[in-house]
């Protein structure tokens, strides 16, 4: 019966509402670009900038041969770099957020709905977390288990389901007393029906939000973490090409570009990923005003990581 | 109150004694559990095919004494009765069973249904919960339901977000409609609402009460609103019932000092705003006078706001006093005043 299941209309009907949004239009067309870059990385860039073999003088200036030039430590072509350093910011992003977004939802979902013992437990665990520091102790992390793109994720969603749990849990325990559950109860619904009618529809979408704005923050984070050295320090990573540009005096020299370039990768990204949590959250909640959910998710996300990452990347730099 | 089961009609809805408690957040983990009895020994009937009216200033515990007959507020003393069968929370299967029968109308009609909901699903879903009827058979109900209400079925496909207050306040009734309840609870149903749109609602509601022979149980805040179409009603103040039963005997020869106070009010220019809708500070100190008002039993709740309040009030201790046949109050010193 259509008229009855008309709600948002499954996956393709809401990509189909993101792209109606303007903001999500342009978040989508962003994402849709950057995942090309990544797949098809070897036929975009003019170099493989992991065969040693095309590698050229160091620190050369912008030219047709070096669009962006050559890196100041190792001479592989920034512009290759760049393109190639799409594939670890990305993947590192959606394998984590889209972690995240599972565990967090259903142990969200599993302290609000369940409550008694269940939810105590979880909002200790979250209360614990949330007063870990979390940069050193990824260094630990990283120290101890080698320094790598898995370890990094994994530290990611350890600390990363926390926020979007509890959102969640709030989520559940507003909806499980929401005026309309309490309508459907009178008309005989029961937990089940309540669980999948009302409940779950508006958790994925908060997921699905938070999973968009957490992808951007990640990006960053591991941008911010490859800076300091805690990547694979073989893979080529925009973080660690802004490392190198730091380590080889990119800005003593004056060589603007090998800076510009990955932060233009990051800024695409994460502005992407921005824009089209913003807009699902538009679609969302579309009487909800300026202090949102998304502002909240954003702020948090800001919390755990970028706060701690760009204050030592300022210490960095002095 | 004997007299009142002589009536023709039985009672649909009867609460004896019932009181509702919620706990107040502990100061520290070592003070003692503190309570706001939001309902306190409240005994009422309301008969099958009346409008019964509820009313109250605001936070006196009109909505939770109604859920309470409903099944969502558990009682922490005294019983409520459902067609003469005990309504028992614990008994899921059986209050199930009791609440196929009962529906409610929420102050907000935006958040009594889903909005992402279209108008047909949010109509429809209690007969799709219920899966006993056919997908034409829902169809041609939930059209007809909502062309009862006054909008039409080509509204059925389009969201419950993209219509107006009133429009949405439609739909919920149609809603309540079409799940065939015989008690339906309308808790403020157009205080949220456009003062322009008030009278349609209202008149809608008594229209298909009329039709159908549905028992309501009607909030609200103003007693001049329920003037029109109450049969029987219920002044709330603090918890307790203080003036209680036919609503023209009420009107006609009010009681008690507070019921007093209300019809006085309604009829001074600012339309019952001062004694009604008291400011929020109001309400806070009205909050912890319910505070005290838990904790030491003894004396009327109303003393302190009462213009014929004495020493005695300190102590006594209220409960409703017949005043004529089917018209009941707390106040001893009522009639002489
Ligand atoms: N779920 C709850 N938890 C704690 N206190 C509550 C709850 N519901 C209502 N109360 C308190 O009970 C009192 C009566 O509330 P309510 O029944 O909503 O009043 P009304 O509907 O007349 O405005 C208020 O003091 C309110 O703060
Ligand atoms: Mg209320």
């Amino acid at each position: 019966m259509k008229l009855f299941q008309k709600s948002f209309g499954g996956i393709a009907g809401f990509i189909g509402r993101i792209w109606r949004h303007r903001q999500g239009r342009i978040g989508l067309i962003l994402l849709i670009f950057l995942s090309l870059v990544a797949i098809f990385a070897p036929l975009i860039a003019p170099y493989d900038p992991y065969d040693v073999t095309q590698r050229a003088d160091k620190g050369l200036a912008p030219s047709l041969e070096h669009p962006l030039g050559t890196s100041i430590t190792t001479g592989q072509d920034v512009f290759s770099m760049l393109v190639y350093g799409t594939r670890v910011s990305l993947l590192v992003g959606l394998i984590t957020g889209i972690a995240i977004a599972l565990l967090g939802s259903v142990l969200g979902v599993a302290a609000g709905y369940l409550g008694g013992a269940v939810d105590m437990l979880l909002m200790r665990i979250v209360d614990v977390m949330i007063v870990i520091p979390t940069l050193p102790l990824t260094i630990l992390i990283t120290n101890v288990f080698g320094k790598s793109y898995v370890v990094i994720v994994l530290v990611f969603v350890l600390f990363g389901w926390t926020g979007l749990a509890r959102t969640v849990r709030s989520l559940v325990l507003r909806l499980k007393n929401a005026d309309y559950v309490k309508s459907a109860e009178l008309a005989g619904a029961g937990r089940w029906y309540v669980m999948k009618t009302h409940i779950l529809p508006a958790v994925s979408h908060l997921v699905i939000m938070s999973t968009a704005l957490s992808c951007a923050g990640i990006m960053i984070a591991e941008a911010g973490l490859s800076f300091l050295g805690l990547g694979n320090p073989t893979a080529i990573s925009w973080g660690k090409m802004l490392a190198d540009a730091q380590s080889g005096g990119s800005m003593l020299f004056g060589q603007w570009w090998t800076i510009i370039a990955p932060g233009i990768g990051i800024f695409i990204s994460v502005f992407a990923f921005m824009r089209l949590g913003l807009a699902i959250e538009g679609i969302v909640n579309p009487c909800m005003k300026g202090g949102s959910d998304a502002k909240r998710l954003l702020k948090h996300i800001r919390g755990r990581y970028l706060d701690e990452v760009l204050e030592s990347m300022e210490d960095g730099a002095k | 109150m004997g007299e009142m089961s002589n009536r023709k009609s039985e009672a649909l809805v009867k609460t004896e004694h019932l009181s509702v408690r919620f706990p107040l957040k502990r100061e520290s983990p070592f003070s003692k559990r503190r309570y706001v009895n939001a309902v306190s020994d409240v005994s009422i009937e309301i008969f099958k095919g009346e409008a019964f009216a509820l009313v109250g200033e605001s936070g006196c515990g009109k909505t939770t004494l109604a859920d309470a007959t409903l099944g969502f507020a558990a009682p922490s003393a005294g019983e409520v009765f459902f067609n003469g069968e005990k309504l028992d929370i614990r008994n899921k299967k059986r209050l199930k069973q009791q609440r196929r029968s009962m529906q409610k109308i929420f102050q907000d009609p935006a958040s009594s249904m889903n909005p992402r909901f279209t108008v047909a699903r949010a109509v429809a879903e209690p007969l799709m919960i219920r899966r006993e009827l056919g997908e034409k058979r829902i169809l041609s109900k939930t059209a007809e339901a909502i062309e009862s209400v006054g909008l039409s079925s080509g509204d059925l496909d389009r969201f419950v977000s993209e219509f107006s207050g009133g429009q949405q306040q439609r739909i919920a009734i149609a809603r309540a409609l079409v799940s065939g309840a015989e008690y339906i609870v309308c808790d403020e149903p157009v205080s949220a609402l456009d003062v322009s749109v008030h009278a349609q609602i209202l008149n809608l509601l008594m229209d298909i009460q009329k039709e159908r022979g549905i028992t309501y149980m009607f909030i609200s805040h103003n007693l001049a609103s329920v003037r029109k179409f109450a049969d029987r009603l219920a002044i709330m103040y603090l918890g307790r019932i203080v003036e209680y039963g036919d609503a023209e005997k009420v009107f006609a020869n009010p009681m008690h000092p507070y019921t007093r106070m209300l019809i006085d009010s309604v009829l001074s220019l600012d339309g019952g705003k001062t004694a009604i809708n008291a400011p929020p500070e109001a309400n806070e100190a009205l909050q912890e006078e319910q505070g005290l008002y838990a904790s030491n039993d003894g004396g009327c709740g109303f003393r302190r706001r009462c213009p014929i309040g004495r020493s005695e009030c300190e102590s006594i201790k209220c409960s409703l006093e017949k005043v004529e046949s089917d018209h009941y109050t707390e106040c001893p010193y009522a009639a002489n005043r």
